[in-house]
């Protein structure tokens, strides 16, 4: 495995290359985006070590902070998208890789979204709870959840949930950047016509996702394309709290990373 | 550049660093040594802004991450209370060679407070600043044993609470901590009734146990105390930070 290495990325911001050649790597590299505020090693180091895994299986990664967040201080007025875009083009220039894939977890899940819709040189999205619609099967998951528990526990639920709803009126929907509903069918279409390949995987820490049918609700038939895969793991917790979890979310991408993009 | 990111080389792999110069001549060096675990994380954003608050006051600061932590080499397991001593030591040798004849400060924070006091021992630094600094590790440990606990019976984070699996008694709050880190971390005491009070400053929201008299206290309000208890990432506030350095530029150095 080669050592991971430093690139400048203009101003304050900087990021960590991790098995690097692009010669040798086919020109693809995994830029992996900040999940939320946490700067890029990623909740519980997940970043480093999902980096150094994909090393050895011959596959660059990339670790960064946006402008603001972890080590580059400065915040920036430009649009996060151009910013990024801005990045690869470091990439590019400084290491010749000009494939790639992007996304990550939450946050990190809809800005790859964007990205890949916005640029061709993106060639796959990682998506960790990313966008999904509370449809149908959500509800249907919702009141199986219900009945599942004792009569005593129902208005203890209800409770919480009216408690919940008050303290914030905001849905999942307006409070992450996701374009108006419906509009994601037309853009998977796009993306899987463009030949990009979609990993999706959702979480018990998604409250938003309680049923794996929500997914084809939400992405309509371009869903069940070859280069789409899609996961449900309701038993793992939003940032994979159990070193458990997270050893098997390794190995998960890590595979997925080499079916699709090992040289 | 006012951040220069750079690797250490220590015994076991490299370091990953961040060295923040200032652009006035140097006048005293700090290496900054982080909390471990899921304060790491929570903390870097607040640590990463009060070392550009300290570079715009004449300090030259360096952060690092310790063997096994962060960006650095090593894998989970290999941090230790002993690796962090010694990943402590490189980075304080760096910090003199790029920060020349000036005096070195060890900043430890929380659990860190350890491995600056080490070279505090050792005259390795000539002062130490402790921010809320962990004393007993033993205490600590089962702190945050409980803590984990309650994360995993938290309706937040699973659907259905977690039974304490003989798995997660290797992990310090989603973190791996073999047997050599538990070991130590329990055996971890921190006496500051025994240091020269005219080089220790602490940062608190009150005076720990066994403070000399002579010592400098500089009291935290919440805005810089609160990260410790709380695991939800937000955006930091910048002026707090700002304040604080420049109180610490004035008091808790006197060249």
């Amino acid at each position: 495995m080669s050592q991971e290495a430093i690139v400048q990325l203009g101003g304050d911001r900087f990021g960590l290359l991790s098995g690097g050649d692009a010669s040798v790597q086919g020109g693809t590299c995994l830029l992996l985006l900040n999940a939320g505020f946490i700067h890029r090693s990623g909740p519980f180091r997940l970043h480093v070590r999902l980096a150094r895994r994909l090393a050895q299986a011959g596959i660059a990664s990339f670790r960064f902070d946006a402008p603001g967040i972890g080590d580059a201080l400065a915040r920036s007025d430009r649009p996060l998208l151009e910013t990024m875009r801005a990045d690869m083009d470091a990439l590019e220039q400084q290491h010749g890789f000009r494939r790639f894939v992007v996304g990550g977890l939450c946050s990190a899940a809809d800005l790859g979204w964007q990205l890949a819709l916005a640029d061709p040189r993106v060639v796959g999205v990682l998506s960790i709870d990313g966008l999904a619609r509370t449809g149908w099967w959500y509800r249907w998951a919702r009141l199986r959840r219900l009945l599942a528990k004792p009569p005593a526990a129902w208005m203890q639920s209800l409770k919480r949930h009216s408690r919940r709803r008050a303290a914030s009126s905001m849905s999942a929907a307006e409070l992450r950047d996701w374009p108006e509903p419906g509009v994601e069918r037309g853009q998977i279409k796009a993306l899987v016509e463009r030949g990009v390949a979609l990993m999706f995987l959702f979480t018990g820490g998604a409250g938003y996702f309680l049923h794996p049918r929500q997914f084809g609700e939400t992405y309509g038939a371009a869903s069940k394309a070859e280069s789409v895969q899609f996961d449900h793991w309701p038993q793992c917790d939003h940032t994979f709290f159990k070193e458990t979890d997270r050893r098997k979310l390794i190995e998960h991408l890590a595979q997925w990373m080499t079916r699709r993009f090992a040289p | 550049m006012t951040a220069e990111p750079l690797w250490i080389s220590v015994a076991g792999g490299r370091l990953f660093g961040v060295l923040h110069m200032p652009d006035v001549p140097v006048r005293a060096g700090i290496v900054l040594c982080a909390p471990f675990f899921h304060e790491l994380v929570r903390s870097q954003r607040l640590f990463a802004l009060l070392a550009d608050a300290l570079r715009g006051h004449g300090f030259a600061v360096l952060r690092f991450d310790y063997l096994g932590t962060g960006d650095s080499e090593g894998s989970d397991e290999s941090f230790t209370l002993l690796g962090a001593a010694r990943s402590t030591a490189a980075a304080v040798d760096l910090l003199g060679q790029r920060a020349g004849q000036v005096p070195l400060i060890g900043l430890g924070i929380r659990a860190g407070a350890h491995p600056a006091a080490e070279m505090f021992k050792q005259g390795e630094v000539e002062r130490l600043w402790l921010w809320q600094p962990i004393l007993r590790g033993r205490d600590y440990l089962e702190q945050l044993r409980e803590r984990a606990h309650v994360e995993r019976q938290s309706s937040e984070r699973y659907a259905h609470p977690l039974p304490d699996l003989a798995e997660d008694m290797d992990t310090v709050m989603g973190f791996p901590c073999g047997a050599a880190l538990r070991d130590e971390l329990g055996h971890a005491e921190l006496a500051l009734d025994g240091m020269d009070a005219t080089r220790l400053t602490v940062l608190d929201v009150s005076a720990p146990e066994g403070l000399p008299a002579l010592s400098t206290m500089l009291v935290l309000d919440e805005s810089l105390a609160a990260w410790a208890d709380q695991l939800d990432m937000a955006r930091v506030a910048v002026a707090p930070i700002k304040a604080l350095a420049a109180r610490l530029a004035e008091t808790g150095f006197r060249a």
